[in-house]
């Protein structure tokens, strides 16, 4: 007998213990239903399609991606969620150990891996490493590179063998602390903003083109409005034509942007381009009113290659362009044409990268919320508070003023959320309806409609000397910035120049260009144009090493930069100050046994494969200054019970920079980092900061950081002073306390302090110290990696075996945290040398819209990787720190790619190295063998 | 041993419905909500293909919803009634005799993975389950889901099941019928949209050897290409492969080069065999390179069987 379900039915099933009756829609997924009516958020909505497994939980003992669970088959079921994993307010065992092992950063993913593992262990309490790989393979995970994860899981089974950890500080710099967010992050208690929900508000969807490149001929949202529970639909006819770059910081930025973007457009430039947005009662009436909105396109011809693009005659994408997106970018130092007329070896080549995808695993997300008064107030995914607050009133004609900006922790950054997009759209409905309005986007979406990668064409040429001296180079890059400019100028000025910092080339000519392409838009992401960079040149090092029959770690060695080196393209005033990388090299090379395999490797082994190792260098920034201005400034008030907070500019993306900003103030004021608290991302109440991107939030943000608690130090010494009538240079702080020097027993609670200040001395107040942080150096990171890979011939597959990177980040606030950089870095490195990148069909039209074609490395995909913290110091940053974040994706894939050239003897000119492109490699072997 | 992932098996045929009793089809359309998804429990085979039947083009099949998970039916409009086969018991049965399994359709890839005598008497079947997607959403997807929903990611089964010699039970409001699982490779011959795959028969070799090659790209989870050989003892081989869809191909060439007595050269063959094939280039892979990808794979499994033999 059929029974057919009314469209809101009850069911009944014991959730985490407690017997539960709920109303649900049939067809809506366990998942909505877990987050929604039951408001369980730690299952995570990432894909939504089951190909991520960040909304893992536990049916009946089975682990299954609630997403796919249609609500009704819920009944008579029992479900545990991350949140009934603690037992009496402690966690598990499992969930201990994920703390103290930093088994997860951004924290999105974290809530399915732990249920996945949970699941694993109560059916096989001691599985092996493999298995506990094969079974993370449910499970994407894009900042761990998840070998911290299965080091947490062999600990809680107590199966972890590793050898010892050096000793490290128990608290301030070099501490291994966990995250400050870690019990909200495996408890499911962290709030993200998709999990957030505003009284009375709207849920917005956006209609995106489904052509890469046309016209509208004429849109009609009548159907759409007549919709029940559609409060308003907005098209290119509702928005103010006022252009605008998103990537706008500040008016010093002139010429180099165009400004090309509108809140909605009549032509439509890219497959998920903006064509209307529709506010409704319900995400389900916005999404059935994008199918009501009727939209005739007049199809253009797409333009997806760079090259192509900027062609005389080809289609323009922004008319009267000629498809060039921003000012040519020439930049020479030396006499390069004298160096190559010189040089003893010349070498030259084209280089190709792919567009790729930052795959954060948290979608974008903004609420945008207007007041009685007007005050506009924004919670968004951004990278960048500061720099939205900027950019949206200038969209938008609001003053700044008027704006307020709210970042809460985010589910990965990566660069993806460096400029806003959508954001403009949202706040425009919510002053129209007067309503909240809350936007989130599908991973369809993110696909589409995000940032990605700049693809790259880098034509290089090399000279050196047969001793292995570079003296020159000369690039010429052409780069694919999407349908929009944004920081398409940027990144090419950063392919050319950032890589200056790497080796010593006395005579450079570098000449950028930057082309609009039917494609998502370039925007920031992890390396910022040194990843395409440092194919080219790593490359053609590993070349020259060849023609020379000189090492390639030798070679390197020979011409890496030094501290006391200038930093070439910036003269005389710019000095290295720290720079390890050729200590990278050489202790690689013994943990590695380099030598050995560079021989060895070569042998055949029983198996048929190919075997490989290589190197590469790379390096980046710390801080953008000075092609651009940089300052970061950070306030650190005291409460009166003793506990400090930090209000500063930076949105933690997941790396742990809320714990970083805590460490280097307890270093400075000898208190716990658990006594310092921080705030972060929220424009009305911290002061400025450009927001956490270029590796700048340890440096810039954590060196006015430093400089706020100097000063709160000496206020605190001060106040002391009087209070206990000494003089300040008697008084220290230590461990927390303020110290008589000499006198103990005389010590004072800090919180002593602070009241005695606000209650009982002349000057009331709470005391408030300020920082400012202008950068004095580039403050370079360098990593070396060595990959060592084994090639299928019958197939062309890959198969990293082994990675080691060593990373120069001057002194490291957190090792653990340092260590999880490298991990991400290495996954997301790998990703872009064998498998990650958007492609196109025909039409130019997306063809990676979702996990199951877009190729992200699982569990079971990563190599063995060791790690090397190197010694270093750099001593304009604060207690010698500097960035690491993106010079540690930089060599990444340029050390697969000359690990592959070891293997075949061919190189590989584009990445990703797919196994179509070994086996190319592999038939132009043979045929060079013929000869 | 059947019971080892909670299979029971029942010796002998079921009987297919040929036709239920109506009980909604004059108040169907009215029984829909005016937007949204309705649900159906169909009790029977007969219930679930008299709702697909009355619904029509607005109605959905499912059952591990992998393919179209609840997210997908709030993003299409034009479905209003979902028809929830793993209501409907008779689909999850796991019957055979001395000659043939018969598979359920809504019986998950884990559990004939998993099942200890699928694994004694399909191997082959076994084998390729156990290598689809990752555990989570082989505990969720279900074999008929992986040969019916014509997504490149269900590339596997539909090879493995016409190489074994299998054949699909399908039943509508007009009655049942069954294909070869071979047939799936031509578009004409795929089930309707009223029809519902019942059961999976498989016929099982007295004894032989096979071959099943998942291809990935550098990321294992993502297959580009499949090839399925079985050679039985007594009976002539059977070679199919998937190459980008989920079609099964056959591979004329291997089979005749493997039921002859003639020595071959595996690399030709293989070549051949290849040429025959319609590849797919899609985001993970290009056409051209699954057909060269199948030709080396081929040749090296060809040989390997011609040689010292396969498992088994």
């Amino acid at each position: 007998m059929t029974t057919l379900l009314p469209t809101e039915v009850p069911i009944e099933f014991e959730l985490n213990g407690e017997s539960t009756l709920v109303d649900v829609d049939p067809a809506e997924s366990l998942l909505r239903v877990v987050r929604g009516p039951l408001g369980l958020t730690g299952a995570k909505p990432a894909c939504e399609v089951g190909q991520c497994g960040a909304c893992t939980v536990i049916v009946d003992g089975r682990p299954v991606r609630s997403c796919l669970i249609p609500a009704v088959r819920a009944d008579g079921t029992s479900i545990r969620t991350v949140e009934g994993l603690a037992s009496e307010g402690e966690p598990s065992p499992l969930q201990q150990s994920f703390i103290d092992h930093g088994a997860f950063q951004c924290g999105y993913c974290t809530s399915g891996v732990l249920l996945r593992l949970q699941s694993l262990l109560e059916n096989e309490p001691k599985p092996s490493e493999g298995r506990i790989r094969e079974a993370l393979g449910s499970n994407l995970c894009r900042c761990t590179g998840y070998k911290k994860i299965v080091e947490a899981t062999q600990a809680a089974i107590g199966e972890l063998q590793t050898e010892p950890l050096e000793p490290a500080p128990a608290d301030g710099m070099g501490a291994r602390l966990p995250q400050k967010t870690s019990l909200a992050k495996v408890s499911g208690a962290q709030k993200y903003l998709a999990d957030m929900v505003v009284p009375g508000m709207l849920h917005a969807r956006v209609l995106r083109a489904p052509h890469a490149h046309a016209r509208i001929r004429s849109i009609d949202v009548s159907a759409a409005l007549e919709l029940d529970g559609v409060v308003d639909v907005i098209t290119f006819e509702d928005v103010p034509d006022t252009p605008y770059n998103s990537a706008y910081r500040n008016p010093n930025d002139g010429e180099t942007l165009r400004y090309d973007e509108r809140v909605l457009n009549e032509k439509v430039r890219f497959d998920g381009d903006r064509v209307a947005m529709v506010a409704a009662e319900s995400l389900q009436a916005a999404t059935e009113a994008l199918a009501l909105i009727e939209v005739d396109y007049e199809p253009l011809a797409a333009l997806t290659d760079p090259l192509e693009a900027l062609q005389p005659g080809a289609p323009e994408i922004h008319e009267g362009t000629g498809n060039v997106a921003a000012p040519a970018k020439e930049l020479r130092y030396g006499d390069p044409e004298q160096a190559f007329a010189s040089a003893d070896v010349r070498l030259e080549g084209v280089f190709f990268s792919a567009g790729a995808q930052h795959a954060n695993l948290e979608p974008k997300a903004v609420i945008a919320d207007v007041d009685f008064d007007g005050m506009v107030t924004i919670r968004a995914t951004t990278q960048v508070p500061f720099h939205i607050r900027s950019i949206i009133p200038m969209a938008l004609g609001l003053p700044e003023s008027k704006v307020r900006i709210i970042a809460p922790d985010m589910g990965g950054g990566n660069g993806e959320r460096s400029d806003p997009a959508d954001e403009y759209a949202v706040v425009m409905l919510a002053q129209r309806t007067g309503r909240p309005v809350k936007l989130v986007n599908t991973r369809e979406e993110q696909f589409t409609s995000t940032r990605v990668r700049h693809a790259a064409v880098v034509n290089a040429e090399l000279a050196a000397t047969k001793d292995g001296l570079l003296v020159g180079r000369r690039t010429q890059a052409t780069i694919a910035t999407g349908g929009y400019s944004t920081m398409g100028y940027r990144v090419m000025l950063s392919l050319g120049v950032r890589s200056a910092a790497l080796y010593n080339v006395p005579n450079i000519h570098y000449q950028g260009q930057v082309a609009y392409t039917n494609t998502p838009v370039g925007g920031g992401m992890r390396g910022f144009g040194s990843p395409q960079a440092a194919f080219a040149i790593e490359s053609q090092l590993d070349e020259l090493a060849e023609v020379l029959d000189i090492d390639p770690i030798e070679l390197r060695i020979r011409n890496v930069v030094r501290a006391g080196d200038p930093y070439l393209d910036l003269g005389p005033d710019w000095e290295i100050r720290s720079a390890a990388a050729a200590d990278g090299l050489e202790q690689l090379r013994e943990r590695t046994g380099w030598d050995a395999k560079r021989r060895d490797l070569l042998e055949p082994r029983g198996d048929g494969k190919l075997r490989g190792i290589g190197v590469a260098v790379g390096s980046h920034i710390s801080t953008v200054m000075p092609y651009y201005r940089d300052h970061g400034d950070a306030q650190l008030s005291l409460h009166e019970d003793g506990t400090f907070i930090i209000h500063v500019g930076v949105p933690d993306t997941g790396t742990g920079s809320t714990t970083i900003f805590a460490q280097l103030a307890a270093e400075e004021l000898s208190v716990p980092s658990e006594r310092i608290r921080v705030d972060t991302g929220d424009t009305d109440l911290a002061p400025y900061d450009q927001g956490a991107h270029s590796s700048r939030t340890t440096y810039v943000a954590g060196g006015a950081i430093r400089q706020a608690a100097a000063d709160m130090r000496e206020q605190l010494l001060n106040e002391a002073s009087q209070m206990l009538e000494l003089d300040a240079t008697d008084l220290n702080i230590e461990d927390g306390r303020v110290q008589v020097r000499g006198t103990p027993g005389k010590d004072l609670e800090i919180a002593d302090v602070a009241r005695w200040v606000r209650y009982e001395s002349d000057h009331p107040q709470r005391l408030v110290a300020k920082g400012t942080f202008l950068p004095t150096n580039v403050a370079a990171p360098y990593a070396v990696c060595i990959a060592e890979i084994a090639i299928d011939p019958h197939t062309g597959t890959i198969d990293v075996e082994r990675v080691s990177e060593a990373i120069d980040c001057g002194r490291p606030v957190n090792p653990m945290f340092v260590e999880g950089q490298l991990h991400g870095a290495i996954h997301m490195g790998l990703g872009a040398a064998i498998g990650e990148a958007i492609s196109f069909d025909p039409d130019g039209r997306l063809a990676t819209r979702s996990f199951g074609a877009y190729q992200l490395l699982r569990a079971a995909d990563m190599p063995e990787i060791d790690t090397v913290i190197l010694d270093s110091e750099e001593p304009t940053g604060p207690f010698g720190a500097k960035g690491l974040g993106e010079a540690s994706v930089v060599p990444i894939a340029p050390a697969v790619a000359n690990a592959v050239t070891h293997a075949l003897g061919e190189r590989p000119r584009q990445l990703p190295v797919t196994p179509e492109v070994v086996l190319d490699l592999l038939a132009r072997r043979a045929e060079r063998s013929q000869k | 041993m059947w019971r080892r992932c909670g299979i029971s098996i029942r010796r002998g045929r079921r009987a297919v419905p040929e036709a239920a009793s109506p009980t909604l089809t004059s108040s169907l359309s009215d029984s829909l909500p005016a937007t949204g998804t309705a649900w159906a429990l169909p009790g029977t085979v007969g219930e679930a293909t008299q709702l697909l039947r009355d619904a029509g083009p607005a109605a959905r099949p499912l059952a591990g919803c992998t393919a179209v998970p609840p997210f997908a039916l709030a993003q299409d409009p034009e479905i209003r009634l979902a028809v929830d086969l793993l209501s409907v018991g008779e689909l999850s049965d796991l019957s055979g005799d001395d000659s043939r399994i018969s598979i359920g359709s809504t019986l998950t890839i884990e559990r004939l993975a998993c099942d200890g005598e699928i694994a004694r008497r399909l191997p082959l079947l076994a084998s390729a389950c156990g290598g689809i997607g990752d555990e989570v959403l082989r505990g969720m997807a279900t074999i008929g889901g992986n040969l019916l929903t014509a997504a490149p990611s269900g590339f596997e089964l539909p090879a493995v099941i016409a190489a074994l010699g299998g054949r699909l039970e399908l039943a509508s409001a007009n009655g049942s019928r069954t294909i070869a699982a071979s047939a799936l490779a031509d578009p004409d011959a795929l089930p309707g949209a009223g029809e519902v795959l019942v059961s999976v028969m498989v016929p099982e070799a007295e004894s032989g050897r096979w071959i099943y090659r998942r291809l990935a790209t550098n990321m294992r989870f993502y297959g580009v290409a499949g090839l399925a050989i079985s050679v039985p003892d007594a009976g002539p081989p059977a070679a199919f492969a998937a190459a980008g869809s989920s079609r099964p191909q056959r591979l004329e060439a291997v089979e005749q080069a493997l039921a002859s007595s003639d020595g071959f050269d595996p690399r030709e063959v293989a070549e051949e065999a290849a040429a025959s094939l319609e590849c797919v280039g899609d985001a993970l892979a290009s056409a051209d390179y699954r057909r060269r990808v199948l030709t080396a794979v081929i040749a090296d499994e060809i040989a390997g069987l011609a040689g010292s033999g396969a498992p088994r």
